[in-house]
């Protein structure tokens, strides 16, 4: 039955322009939308080659003066490479957040992270820009990535290649005819279904193979994609045929079917990002900006005991080189407690951010159309957590050049080019982007599909129980239009 | 004999259990919506005043302070929310929340609060300006689709024919009813907000008012006219919701991403790096060395007519960092001038899409009604630097000026003095400034009502014609 049904919609296909023109949009849009994710992936990657290239420039430089036996650059004679200081800061090591492979896919996302960070002691990746500017009238709209194309274009084609089944079986009365020809009106309704769904989920699976190659991506992150892809047409397929079970008229058909679409991809998601809003409402970063600033001041008030207890709290190891002059030795101290402010911001942030990260999963169980998206975003490496993992990066490079500047400075020996190169490669130049599994959001997926499907097999079954009627009940013209329509069957 | 048939067709309506039904779910949406995006404004306003205050106290509790100290401790800035942001928060959720403003450098703004719920920032608010655009004409698809269509199916059309009915009166009272049905709406929206709002802008709210209710006349219009000219109710079902998807989802993000790809922005650190060129052609107002330093330097010696910088009475540090924020503020005028430039083309690029789409023109003009569009934000980036620069240059007047002498960088102004600065106020654009950089979308919707309402008459004489009553 799948095989009839699969050749009568792809004959109804080929003979709707509308329809043709339908599967023609989503896949151009898909297409153009990854051409501009390569696009966007290369100017992520010249943001990194850009901060790589200053970095080099920085590192020769400094070579340089090594070599010519100068303590720095002729025109700032304040400049002394043999202070750690200065070393720390010519040192200029760019933590980088390489593209995940799929990274493309996902260029829309609101997910603002900085892709490469200056580390030296002052690096506060907390407050650090992305590398793209944005225009935040575009950035508003959206954007159309894949992930958009097939979080939202993919289930309005899937919905708009199968809005009339059974609703225009029962209202031209071709279900009659169908049960006496095969017995079983619910198995052909679900064969069309399935036959729609894969048609969208060949073109979901189309574009996949698209961003596979254009991206190219590797074969583990293309099929997980696939998977996930798949996975959501299975999601609007099971939705069609829990309409199509129910249905007594396509206008009927297309009003649910759209209703499930707005409330799914609209109005659930709207919920929550007003949530969202509420959430942050009051959040103007005072921690990160007034009181990050002030405590950083109020540093040059603490008694030097308080001080030296608290920074060797965090840094045990700095203890066996404590100065015998503490007083001499508590600018130093102060600023690697800096860095100790700035760990317990992030480690605040990371909390205070939990509510917002709770409500992403809370509405991707909400809507299929949010797990997907979720789930895309992850597989793209462009999703929050991948943001929160290098600024810890970041933090943790900066804590160590912190670290290394201290017993440096306390020790008070003079440092040479092997103490420059040695700090240099200490610092970890580049955080690969990888994708993030997506079993949850996947799962989500998965349930949403199956709990469609218990709609539609359990509409079916008490349809077949309750004997109801087969046409519609009002305005149906069953003998006269049921030839042609049975025509097109055969 | 519009009366009629208008008090007509609201009668079905209310006997129509689908349409009541969506009619209280709109009410519902409508009421919710404005009542949670006020509270949400609310708690946004109070957390934004309490941050300014808090900025603000910091900024007096320093007391005495060098004021070259003071101006690299610098002062934060915390964006203030559109003057009727509780309805259409516009672009404020993807805008940078604080600034800081300090010497010798011009800071972007940020923190984005919402950054760990980055994936649901890619859909719409649940706000009144989305529920008025997106969801209310939705309603009215839903409800007006079959308007037409299904009384032809039914053959009521013929029946009203017999009756005398004219079709261009009977299309008319069927579009005023959609009309009036998302009217309802409109009103429930606005005056929900007023009920919950502290401070309320007449002008603002009633142009607001004005813009939505001429968006859903038009909504009313495209739905009757599909309806009439599609014969089956299903086709004009699938017909609207398609135009619905195509102008609420998909265009706007189209218009998005072709602005991008046909003008795409510099790169953060390519920008950065030719301001930072720029920049270094300058005068360094720290390096004593520097060759401009030193001809700006023996000019005010020969304007005091004297022989070295001890003999000066003043404070030349301050007047040679001036000169450095001079040169730095031409810098940053050249550089940010064409970046707002390259924005506002981008945003003409967008602004050409609204042409063709009157869901996304009305959009732009009810975020510059509520001053939360692209220009609020400039406007708001624009008054920062002002600040910025009122500030500095305050401080190294003090500097120089002050008493203290070239090179004496422990001298300190007293608290007084920093009292009595002023801190950071927000005046957003007037409306007229704001809906004059709109004319695209306002030619655009008053081309889509005049046309459709052409289209409405077309529409009457094919039923009259096509004898399709």
């Amino acid at each position: 039955m799948i095989r009839t049904a699969l050749g009568l919609e792809l004959r109804s296909v080929l003979r709707s322009p509308l329809r043709l023109v339908a599967v023609v949009f989503v896949v151009a849009a898909g297409v153009f939308a990854i051409l501009q994710g390569q696009r966007d992936v290369g100017r992520w990657q010249e943001a990194v080659d850009a901060g790589r290239a200053e970095q080099e420039e920085s590192l020769a430089e400094t070579r340089a003066h090594f070599a010519a036996g100068r303590s720095g650059p002729e025109e700032r004679p304040w400049v002394d490479l043999s202070k750690p200081r200065w070393q720390d800061w010519y040192a200029a090591t760019r933590l980088a957040r390489e593209p995940a492979p799929l990274a493309g896919i996902a260029f829309a996302s609101a997910e603002a992270g900085a892709v490469a960070v200056r580390i030296n002691r002052y690096a506060d990746p907390l407050l650090a820009q992305g590398s793209k500017i944005d225009n935040p009238e575009l950035a508003a709209a959206g954007g159309l990535d894949l992930v958009a194309v097939l979080a939202l274009l993919l289930p309005l084609l899937i919905l708009a290649l199968g809005v009339e089944i059974g609703g225009h079986e029962r209202a031209s009365g071709i279900l009659p005819l169908v049960r006496v020809q095969s017995g079983r009106d619910g198995a052909w309704i679900a064969a069309r279904c399935l036959a729609v769904g894969l048609f969208g989920a060949g073109a979901g699976l189309l574009l996949t193979a698209v961003a596979w190659v254009v991206g190219a991506a590797d074969a583990g992150s293309a099929l997980a994609l696939a998977g996930v892809v798949t996975a959501y047409a299975a999601v609007w397929t099971a939705v069609l045929a829990a309409v199509a079970h129910v249905a007594r008229h396509p206008s009927q058909s297309a009003v649910a079917l759209g209703s499930i679409w707005i409330v799914l991809c609209v109005l659930v998601p709207a919920v929550g990002v007003e949530r969202s809003a509420a959430l942050a409402a009051d959040d103007f970063a005072l921690d990160l900006t007034v009181d990050a600033r002030d405590a950083s001041r109020g540093l040059d008030e603490l008694e030097d005991d308080a001080l030296f207890a608290a920074l060797l709290q965090r840094f045990p190891e700095l203890e066996q080189v404590v100065p015998e002059d503490r007083a001499a030795a508590a600018d130093t101290a102060r600023a690697g407690l800096r860095i100790v402010g700035l760990e317990e911001r992030m480690a605040r942030r990371e909390e205070r951010g939990q509510a917002q990260t709770r409500l992403v999963r809370w509405m991707s169980a909400a809507s299929p159309a949010v797990a997907f998206t979720h789930a895309l975003e992850r597989l793209a490496g462009r999703h929050p957590d991948a943001a929160r993992d290098h600024r810890r990066a970041v933090v943790a490079a900066a804590a160590s050049r912190m670290e290394t500047y201290i017993a440096a400075a306390w020790t008070g020996i003079p440092l040479d080019a092997a103490d420059f190169e040695a700090l240099h490669a200490s610092t970890p130049e580049r955080l690969e982007g990888a994708a993030d599994a997506a079993w949850s959001e996947a799962a989500v997926l998965v349930a949403w599909a199956l709990v469609f499907l218990g709609v539609a097999f359990l509409s079916a079954r008490g349809d077949r129980r309750g004997g109801a009627p087969h046409t519609a009940r009002a305005g149906a013209p069953p003998a006269s239009q049921a030839a042609p329509a049975t025509r097109t069957l055969r | 004999m519009i009366r009629a048939l208008f008090i007509n067709e609201w009668l079905g309506l209310l006997r129509d259990g689908r349409a009541l039904l969506l009619l209280a779910l709109g009410a519902l949406l409508a009421v919710v919506s404005a009542w949670t995006a006020g509270s949400t404004d609310a708690r946004e306003r109070a957390g934004q005043a309490a941050a300014a205050e808090r900025a603000r106290a910091a900024w007096v509790e320093r007391e005495a302070d060098n004021p070259h100290s003071r101006a690299h401790y610098g002062d934060y800035v915390f964006r203030p929310s559109g003057p009727l942001a509780g309805l259409d928060s516009g672009l404020q959720m993807v805008t940078g929340r604080a600034v800081f403003t300090e010497a010798h450098r011009q800071n972007a703004a940020v923190h984005r609060p919402q950054g760990e719920a980055a994936t649901l920032l890619r859909f719409d608010r649940l706000e009144p300006s989305n529920v008025l655009q997106l969801l209310v004409p939705l309603v009215l698809v839903l409800a007006g689709f079959g308007s037409v269509a299904s009384d032809r199916e039914s053959g009521r059309l013929r029946l009203l024919a017999i009756q005398g009915v004219r079709p261009l009166p009977l299309l008319l009272a069927k579009a005023l009813t959609l009309w009036s049905l998302g009217a309802v709406l409109c009103f429930l929206v606005v005056g929900t907000h007023l009920a919950s709002a502290g401070a309320v802008a007449p002008l603002r709210t009633l142009a607001y008012l004005g813009l939505h209710l001429a968006t859903l006349w038009i909504v009313a219009l495209v739905v009757t006219c599909a309806s009439a000219w599609l014969r089956r109710p299903g086709t004009a079902a699938a017909v609207l919701l398609l135009l619905w998807g195509g102008a609420a989802i998909v265009l706007p993000r189209l218009a998005a991403m072709t602005a991008n790809a046909l003008d795409p922005l510099p790169g953060r650190d390519a920008f950065e790096a030719a301001m930072r060129e720029d920049r270094e052609q300058g005068l360094d107002g720290h390096n004593p060395r520097d060759e401009r330093r030193l001809a700006l330097e023996q000019q005010v010696l020969d304007e005091y007519g004297v022989g070295s910088k001890d003999e000066l009475p003043i404070n030349l540090d301050g007047l040679m960092m001036q000169a450095d924020e001079d040169y730095g503020n031409s810098v940053w005028d050249k550089h940010f001038g064409s970046l707002e430039e390259h924005l506002l083309r981008q945003s003409a690029v967008t602004g050409a899409f609204t042409l063709a789409n009157p869901l996304h023109a009305t959009d732009r003009l009810s975020m510059a009604i509520a001053g939360t569009g692209l220009s609020g934000h400039l406007a708001f980036l624009r008054q920062t630097e002002s600040y910025r620069r009122a500030l500095v240059k305050s401080l190294n007047d003090e500097h120089a000026h002050g008493g203290s002498r070239t090179g004496e960088w422990s001298w300190k102004a007293d608290a007084d003095f920093y009292a009595a600065f002023d801190s950071f106020q927000y005046e957003p654009p007037a409306l007229g400034a704001l809906l004059g950089r709109c004319s695209l979308e306002l030619v655009g919707l008053a081309g889509w009502f005049v046309g459709l309402t052409g289209l409405l008459v077309a529409s009457a004489r094919r039923l009259e014609r096509g004898g399709s009553l």
